[in-house]
């Protein structure tokens, strides 16, 4: 049976220079697990949830794919994924590996511009981690649900 | 309470958990002490004593022999593959994805994530004793383009590398900044196989990327680098008339060898390239691709921007790579590819390849 990764795990795993030179903590303090539970709350008491999140994001990735490097139009969003050679594993030990693919979609109507990795979907969709605070790829949940146009259930 | 009190409390338990981390120091050194541990390398024809307590990646490359790896080490490339028929103990789940049931009934395991805590037995393919390290001295660092960097390296002197155009070598990062301890990762090898004093590499630039950001902003010529290699099974088969070479970035490294290593052995292949690029920005090595285009009449450069400005005043061919492929190449009968780009790249160029008869026999690429 697969043990999950303790909290002190997590944060050495996420540290600057370990998977990724930036990490994925930031100046954010708080233990991994505080870090979910506390934007999981906020999502859920907003009438959100991870999962749907995750799978808006993913489909803008989708739809950016086509454009293998160039930004395509994709409705209400002009979206640019790009990608480089080879894959990155998931933090939480979860056997996922990602594909080294960024994601820039902007809202047309806003002018908004949000900036995604695919490793970023799996660990909000997966996870309930939106990554801590003051980290290059952190999404605040209700920032991103406004800007997926996603509607509180 | 008195104040007396509230100290000895204290000291009391300063002193207790003071005990306990002696304890669980005492404890860790103990457990995670393997002691010296025997490796017996295909039935006896090699015997280690090691160190044990690292991982089966690590003890071997300490003892220079060098497992191909991509990642690091982190269990992403599925690369390090070894067979352990002794002493490894049970699948881990890190390995799972990796491991078919076919290889789990030959005993392959992943040598980064198996730790070294007991005697075992291994079989490990006689070519990768021939993979070595070297210790090469930048020559040069040139800007391709403004996120691909060619490095040049020099081996040390009277060292000389025997590699088959097409094959990559791992880069051993320092630490630096907050990265606080050696990375590596995998490049193809750009220069010509002809060139045993050298090795060219060209890196681009990953957001994030640990290895690649130490190449774009730490390295510097003249520094010293750690290499081992040459590694991987991408390189020409030929057993056909034409090879289709299909390339975007820095996935032009491995080509440049291969179409080198044509030349110079004076095969009689045909040799179609067709580089993308999404930008003119993007493009590199275009008068020397020229250049051979009209030195070799066997060679045909086909670069392709997907979206070329127009000040650029580009004559080229525009529009993704696919389109050209699925335009210019009539069937696979009598052809080879080679492809080396972006995982999305080489889904979308596969796809149409085997659309038009190419099979996994006749399609080859590394996708790392």
């Amino acid at each position: 049976m697969k043990e999950n990764p303790t909290n002190e795990q997590l944060r050495d795993t996420m540290q600057e220079g370990e998977l990724v030179k930036d990490g994925f903590l930031g100046d954010d303090q708080r233990p991994v697990d505080q870090i979910v539970q506390e934007d999981m709350a906020l999502l859920t008491t907003a009438g959100f949830t991870a999962e749907r999140l995750g799978a808006a994001m993913r489909a803008l990735t989708h739809k950016g794919m086509a454009g293998m490097g160039e930004e395509v139009d994709a409705g209400d969003y002009l979206v640019k994924a790009e990608e480089y050679m080879g894959l990155i594993g998931c933090p939480f030990k979860d056997n996922h590996r990602a594909a080294k693919r960024n994601t820039t979609a902007t809202h047309k109507a806003t002018g908004r511009t949000m900036m995604w990795t695919d490793l970023g979907i799996h660990l909000i969709q997966k996870h309930g981690f939106f990554q801590g605070k003051g980290s290059t790829y952190r999404l605040e949940p209700l920032e991103l649900a406004a800007f997926l146009g996603l509607e509180a259930e | 309470m008195d104040f007396s009190v509230i100290l000895r409390t204290v000291g009391s338990l300063a002193l207790i958990s003071g005990a306990l981390s002696i304890i669980i120091s005492v404890a860790e050194k103990v457990l995670n002490n393997y002691g010296t541990c025997e490796l017996d390398i295909n039935q006896g024809q090699k015997k280690l004593s090691v160190q044990g307590g690292s991982s089966l990646l690590s003890t071997l490359a300490a003892e220079k022999i060098f497992i191909p790896s991509a990642c690091g080490g982190k269990a992403t490339c599925g690369l390090c593959k070894v067979q352990v028929l002794e002493g490894a103990g049970p699948l881990l789940p890190t390995e799972e994805p990796y491991i078919s049931q076919q290889e789990r009934e030959e005993h392959m395991r992943l040598s980064c994530q198996i730790k070294v805590k007991g005697n075992m037995r291994l079989m490990i393919p006689e070519e990768l004793f021939n993979i070595r390290e070297y210790i090469c001295r930048v020559e040069s660092i040139t800007d391709m383009t403004y996120d691909i960097k060619l490095l040049r390296m020099k081996l040390p002197e009277g060292e000389t590398v025997t590699f088959k155009a097409g094959q990559f070598m791992q880069f051993y990062t320092k630490p630096y900044g907050k990265v606080k301890e050696e990375v590596f990762r995998a490049y193809s090898i750009s220069s010509k196989a002809s060139e045993h004093d050298h090795i060219e590499l060209l890196i681009r630039l990953v957001p994030g990327g640990i290895c690649t950001t130490y190449v774009h902003t730490v390295l510097q010529e003249a520094d010293q680098v750690r290499l081992s290699g040459p590694y991987g099974d991408f390189y020409l088969r030929g057993d056909c008339e034409e090879l289709i070479m299909i390339a975007g970035g820095s996935g032009l490294a491995p080509i440049r060898s291969l179409v080198y290593d044509v030349i110079e052995k004076g095969l009689p292949h045909k040799m179609r390239f067709f580089f993308g690029a999404n930008t003119v920005r993007d493009l590199y090595y275009m008068e020397e691709f020229a250049q051979i285009e009209r030195d070799y009449p066997q060679f045909k450069f086909i670069p392709c921007v997907a979206r070329p400005e127009p000040q650029d005043n580009w004559t080229g061919e525009t529009g993704f790579v696919t389109v050209a492929l699925e335009n210019q190449v009539d069937s696979g009968d009598g052809k080879e590819a080679y492809l080396c780009g972006s995982p999305g790249m080489l889904d979308a160029c596969i796809k149409i390849l085997k659309d038009k008869g190419f099979t996994d026999q006749t399609i080859f690429y590394d996708k790392f």
